[in-house]
């Protein structure tokens, strides 16, 4: 008990470390661009600090609310992270920016409902899972998950996004697995998906061309390459100690998205080697303290929704250096805490207090109906397990 | 049920945790290997579009006369920029800037507005005075760049000699281009770091590098001969409405051009550059790059070859019936009358193309071909200019006789006006073939003479003696003959008219080249100056009247100009000039009647056409005119 509660504590402390870094690291990497490009060079410093004013209180809301009461509400869960997503496609309410539509607005305040449906979708698994995982050994049993999944996945594509559609998708392979999925019907599932892909690029080779660009760059330097050539750039100049705080040169406009999707090649710049290994390693901790939590979770549901997050964080951020570093084709997806984006932060602060909230994990234990099998079977394990 | 286990799923977080840790393992080796292995050669790449170099361009050099006077020189023009990101009252700049630059209120408004460009150009080359005053008026975000252009004080003067430049002060023509790489010289650079767009990123170091001025050329150019050269050629267009006209004044001593002029031109600040057709056609040198059969000028080279060489001397004896029959083609004299007996030296005076005929005959193909080669012609003199022309001498082995005997008086042989004018020089200084040339000195900004040019003798020609000989030969010409027209009293003028027939796809198209050659003084002459009138379009297409007074005009204002004093103070008190006489009325009179009344009235004249009947002169009949005077008679 004051085990968890230390580590709820470091695991707070850590975050809070990441965010107020993250806005150190958004003013050095933006300060440049948005005094050309806005006037104001704390342009997205602070649409950062209101993201995270925002982050704080949904941190408390999710502290505070039981997250046994998500069971109940995993419908209402579902039902508004789809609308949000639909509401995208509605003309006057989604904007689009780059080609792509993404956020919806209202009053002042643009949010990306990709970043909330992420979420919900744990959520949803988490509760589906905590009282069916004993079916999910036959594909009926997990039918509802991919097809939430493959709804969502959907919704995202059709934006478009590649990138949080991938998270989605491994946050859902990761939530099945987690759930007990056989592995023969992890086998049948992946081989349509792998022909999908296959096929998708049969159908315009054009698209493995660009997928390939990461391999060789320079082959197209000014175009397909440019972003990523300009990255490998940052992490070059920064060698192991880096160039010093503020003092990169590729944020002088070279580097695209320097504040957010590539704000790991602008410390990598600053910080060197050292300073960007000593931020993974924040992240590793954090990521192992989730799981921690998880491990000990009270009941099922708490271990689900736990891991779920702790996924979408660690997926989100491998993806994220994976393209900073040019080990994967290029996508854009924020780094947790640290790129620029208000609504990211902020759903990702609300997660971390559902984390601690799982971490707590006293009192409620009784009120939440727990599967009988699932406690009979749990008894005659640990049974089991003293007798030998 | 054993893998649903709550302690399956521990192992399976378990399992995902190991894969997850890892990947970032992975990760971390690949950023390693880019920060290390690959991190110098990346941090090069990267130092590399982190810097750009402004390159500074050097104030190009000028042009001076031989006095020092400019003729190609610099100004200042700035180009003005806008940085909308430093501008406060967007209004009231877009405002300033349209209306004084002329530029329409919403482009430039749209550009001081645009948030998403660094900086934007506003207008290019703006003159000095507008540009100051946006400095004066302290318009935040309003950037001017000082720009040199060329600038030629003296516009229309010495267009096709000195040439011009292009937008970027590149020599394009003329001196410009041939002298561009001393001109021109050496570019300096700014070295800063700057954003992706080439903003320079504030405090930053900034390596600078100061361009070196380019060299200044002092010609052999006289600017005030020159305007003399000038305003005779704009008289002579405006009186005898040729295609061209042309002129060349040389230092006979050292082969210096003095000056140097070819009509039409046009304003060297104001370059035909939209008018194609016209730059093409006015912007050639054609004393240099052109050729032209030079006539009766060139006679006076024959002369002095044929007595260097021994096959002709004073005390000669020739006789000119009105034509001479060369391997049975006949050979006609401009005065088909003929000339009758006459002495070697009269056969120059007169003019008389059977005389010329012997000569060359005596010298023959041989010694002809070998005189080609000493004065220079067949090849370029190797003046200080481009596309030298080296002039078209008939190949020798088809060469026949009768070609042989036409070049002894100019025709069947093309030459350029340099080249004409470097033969006659050769005759008038001893015998010396100076090469000519443009540039005196060369100095660098600080005035220090980088290269000092030498007077160089290409070749000997003939000897002192026969120059001598020639020089007073050519003062007779003037005194008595055909170039009284540039007869100045008190002093002693050389000179001997031309005109030639020109050709057009090898037949005689009908049209003529009037020219003159005149030498001042007659005797060890200080200037040699030639007149090439293409396609006169006045009284008569003969030297002595489409070229000869003009000539005269530019000696006259040399004369003024130099103080000479007249080596013959007599004849300015009792002028031969002076005394006149009556125009004859010879219109509808026989050649022959003609010739004999005009030789009473002590008149000199040429005949134009080849008939018996006189239809027209010039004069006409009544005017009072100097006695010996040169008048046109035109029998068609």
């Amino acid at each position: 008990m004051q085990k968890t509660k230390k580590l709820t504590t470091l695991l707070i402390v850590l975050v809070l470390f990441l965010c107020v870094f993250g806005m150190v690291m958004i003013y050095s990497a933006s300060s440049y661009s948005s005094e050309v490009l806005h006037g104001d060079s704390f342009h997205f410093v602070k649409k950062q600090i209101f993201g995270f004013v925002l982050g704080v209180a949904l941190f408390f809301v999710g502290y505070f609310f039981d997250y046994h009461k998500f069971y109940k509400l995993r419908w209402y869960v579902l039902a508004i992270s789809i609308i949000l997503l639909v509401l995208v496609f509605i003309p006057g309410i989604g904007i689009s920016a780059n080609g792509a539509r993404r956020w919806i607005g209202f009053g002042g305040f643009n949010l990306q409902s990709s970043e909330v449906a992420k979420f919900g979708f744990v959520i949803f698994t988490s509760c589906y899972l905590s009282k069916n995982y004993l079916k999910t050994k036959t594909f009926k049993g997990i039918l509802p998950i991919l097809l939430v999944g493959g709804v969502i996945c959907l919704l995202v594509m059709l934006e478009p996004n590649m990138s949080v559609t991938m998270c989605i998708g491994m946050v859902m392979i990761i939530m099945l697995i987690l759930g007990g999925m056989s592995f023969k019907h992890f086998i049948i599932l992946a081989i349509p998906a792998l022909a999908l892909v296959v096929l998708l690029i049969v159908i315009e080779p054009y698209r493995l061309s660009r997928l390939m660009a990461f391999i060789n760059p320079w082959a197209n330097p000014k175009e397909d390459g440019y972003q990523l050539i300009q990255s490998l750039y940052s992490l070059g100049a920064g060698g192991l100690f880096g160039v010093g705080l503020f003092n990169s040169r590729q944020k002088y406009l070279f580097l695209p998205f320097a504040e957010s999707d590539f704000i790991f090649a602008i410390i990598g710049e600053e910080l060197g080697f050292v300073g960007a290994v000593l931020i993974l390693f924040v992240y590793i901790l954090i990521i192992a303290i989730g799981i921690k939590i998880s491990l000990n979770a009270r009941d099922r549901l708490g271990t689900y929704i736990s891991a779920g997050i702790v996924s979408v964080i660690a997926i989100q951020l491998l993806i994220n250096i994976a393209v900073v570093t040019g080990s994967i084709p290029p996508t854009g997806i924020p780094m947790p805490f640290i790129s620029a984006g208000g609504t990211s932060l902020s759903v990702f602060m609300g997660a971390i207090g559902v984390l601690c909230n799982v971490g707590k994990g006293k009192e409620s234990n009784e009120e939440f109906k727990m599967n009988k099998v699932d406690v009979i079977l749990f008894k005659s394990k640990k049974k089991k397990t003293n007798r030998t | 049920m054993q893998n649903n286990s709550i302690f399956s799923l521990k192992k399976r977080l378990l399992a995902i945790f190991l894969l997850v840790s890892f990947v970032f393992l992975v990760i971390i080796f690949r950023l390693g290997y880019l920060q290390f292995i690959k991190g110098g050669w990346l941090q090069e790449k990267a130092v590399d579009q982190w810097t750009r170099s402004l390159p500074l361009s050097p104030i190009r050099g000028n042009i001076n006369d031989k006095n020092g006077v400019a003729l190609a020189t610099n100004y200042s023009t700035y180009d003005i920029y806008v940085r909308p990101s430093m501008v406060e009252d967007p209004l009231v700049v877009a405002n300033a800037l349209s209306s004084t630059l002329n530029i329409d209120f919403d482009v430039v408004y749209k550009k001081v507005t645009d948030r998403f460009v660094s900086e934007s150009l506003i207008k290019l080359q703006v003159e000095k005075d507008i540009a100051l005053s946006f400095k004066k008026a302290e318009f935040k975000g309003v950037l001017l760049s000082e720009n040199s252009s060329r600038y030629y004080p003296y516009g229309n003067l010495l267009t096709q000699v000195l040439g011009f430049t292009t937008i970027d002060n590149i020599g394009q023509a003329g001196l410009e281009a041939y002298y561009d790489r001393y001109l021109t010289g050496v570019k300096g650079y700014i070295l800063e770091e700057s954003d992706v767009k080439g903003v320079k990123v504030e405090d930053t170091m900034t390596n600078y590098v100061p361009s070196i001025p380019g060299l200044s050329l002092n010609l052999t150019i006289d600017i005030n001969i020159q305007k003399f050269l000038d305003d005779a050629l704009n008289t002579l267009i405006e009186e005898q409405k040729p295609k061209k006209a042309s002129g060349i004044i040389m230092n006979p001593q050292t082969g210096e051009i003095v000056a140097m002029s070819t009509k039409p031109d046009f304003d060297l600040n104001d370059i035909p550059r939209d008018d194609v057709g016209k730059l093409l056609e006015t912007v050639k040198n054609i004393n240099i790059v052109d050729v032209y059969e030079p006539g009766s000028t060139f006679k006076c080279v024959t002369m002095a070859n044929s007595i260097d060489e021994g096959v002709a001397h004073l005390s000669d004896m020739f006789f000119d019936p009105g034509y001479r029959m060369v391997d049975g083609e006949k050979i006609k004299c401009w005065k088909l009358t003929g000339h009758g007996m006459q002495t070697l030296s009269e056969g120059l005076c007169n003019s008389c193309n059977s005389v010329f005929v012997d000569l060359a005959l005596r010298l023959g193909k041989d010694k002809m071909y070998e005189m080609f080669k000493k004065f220079g012609l067949g090849a370029p003199l190797g003046v200080d200019f481009l596309g030298e022309s080296g002039g078209i001498i008939m190949n020798y082995d088809t060469a026949k006789t009768v070609d042989v005997a036409r070049m002894g008086f100019g025709q069947a042989v093309a030459v350029t006006p340099l080249q004409l004018i470097s033969s006659i020089c050769s005759l008038v200084n001893g015998g010396k073939l100076m090469k000519p040339y443009f540039v005196e000195s060369v100095v660098d900004s600080a005035g220090e003479v980088v290269s000092q040019s030498i007077p160089t003798e290409i070749n000997k020609t003939i000897s002192e003696n026969t120059s001598n000989i020639i020089q007073n030969m050519m003062l007779d010409v003037i005194k008595q003959y055909s170039g009284y027209n540039a007869f100045i009293p008190g002093y002693d003028v050389g000179g001997k008219t031309g005109t030639s027939q020109k050709y057009a796809d090898g037949r005689l198209s009908g049209e003529y080249i009037a020219s003159f050659v005149g030498t001042f003084p007659a005797i060890n002459p200080d200037y040699v100056v030639l007149i090439v009138v293409d396609e006169p379009g006045g009284a008569s297409y003969y030297g002595s009247i489409a070229a000869t007074p003009y000539a005269k005009m530019v000696i006259e204002k040399i004369i003024e100009y130099k103080k000479y004093s007249p080596t013959k103070p007599e004849e300015l008190i009792n002028n031969p000039l002076d005394e006149k006489v009556t125009m004859p009325n010879v219109i509808g009179l026989n050649v022959y009647d003609a010739e004999n009344i005009l030789n009473e009235c002590g008149l000199q004249f040429e005949i134009q056409g080849s008939s018996e009947m006189v239809v027209n002169q010039f004069p006409m009949a009544d005017v009072s005119i100097s006695k010996n005077s040169v008048v046109m008679i035109e029998c068609n």
